[in-house]
């Protein structure tokens, strides 16, 4: 009898703290993305129209060749962030760029970009462009 | 003064070299505290370069300047203005300094690859044409 408590106990106690696990889990995956995502969400909402004709992007990097480019895409598009490559001819050591979104307020592309860089450790800058 | 206006012209940006003179910048210890990319229209060109009017490379430079995208900076760091004249080198790019931004991405008087602000006051004036919002 004393057996099947302590087996009843341990187990408990083992899910207890897997439940703690997951929730630790989930706080810090809520803390680190949601922003991004709900930014996101916001700005591709936006009918192109709307978006007038000056808008804020994220430069995450620069990279010499495609393949590197593409890495850091990859690693966007885990954190659900669709970023794009941008060809840049002229220079052959930085010719692909690799940005994301297309803001409609500083604030919000900042922030944004804060979070890329405390997460993913990219020296990134906001670009405000205007067309 | 804290302030001073920077713009990447088309020459360099055309070359690719718009993150080239960004780390430059960073590196010499400026904090950029606005920046944005635009294509001047020849009106922002003229009225940018009102004080140029009456002279002969006016119509020149006005074209120059709207040939392609410019990025403008507000640059900041304790006596910009010099700091960043002394950053881009000599106007000549033929004539600047190894190591200048001028020398290492302009071609020639006209296509030296950068602007920068020659006094506080103009650099009052020149950030507020480009950042007044």
């Amino acid at each position: 009898m004393i057996k099947y408590s302590l087996l009843i106990i341990s187990l408990s106690s083992t899910l207890f703290s897997q439940e703690l696990n997951d929730e630790w889990l989930n706080t810090t995956l809520e803390k680190s993305i949601p922003e991004i995502v709900v930014n996101t969400a916001e700005v591709l909402n936006q009918p192109l129209e709307q978006q007038k004709n000056t808008y804020f992007t994220i430069q995450v990097a620069a990279k010499a060749t495609f393949a590197d480019a593409e890495e850091v895409v990859k690693i966007l598009n885990n954190y659900n962030l669709e970023a794009f490559i941008q060809k840049n001819d002229s220079n052959e050591k930085l010719k692909y760029r690799v940005r994301y979104g297309s803001f409609l307020s500083k604030e919000d592309a900042s922030m944004t970009a804060k979070d890329i860089k405390n997460e993913l450790g990219y020296d990134c800058w906001v670009d405000k462009i205007e067309l | 003064m804290k302030n001073t206006l920077a713009i990447i012209k088309p020459d360099a940006m055309k070359k690719g070299h718009l993150e080239d003179i960004r780390k430059d910048i960073l590196d010499n210890g400026f904090d950029i505290v606005e920046e944005k990319t635009l294509n001047l229209s020849n009106e922002q060109a003229c009225s940018f370069y009102d004080i140029h009017q009456d002279k002969p490379f006016f119509d020149e430079l006005v074209e120059f300047m709207t040939s392609y995208e410019c990025h403008v900076m507000k640059l900041e760091k304790e006596d910009a203005v010099v700091e960043w004249r002394n950053l881009m080198g000599a106007t000549d790019s033929q004539k600047a300094d190894a190591g200048t931004i001028r020398q290492k991405y302009g071609t020639d008087i006209s296509m030296n690859a950068t602007h920068g602000s020659d006094s506080n006051d103009n650099a009052h004036k020149e950030i507020e044409f480009f950042f007044n919002d």
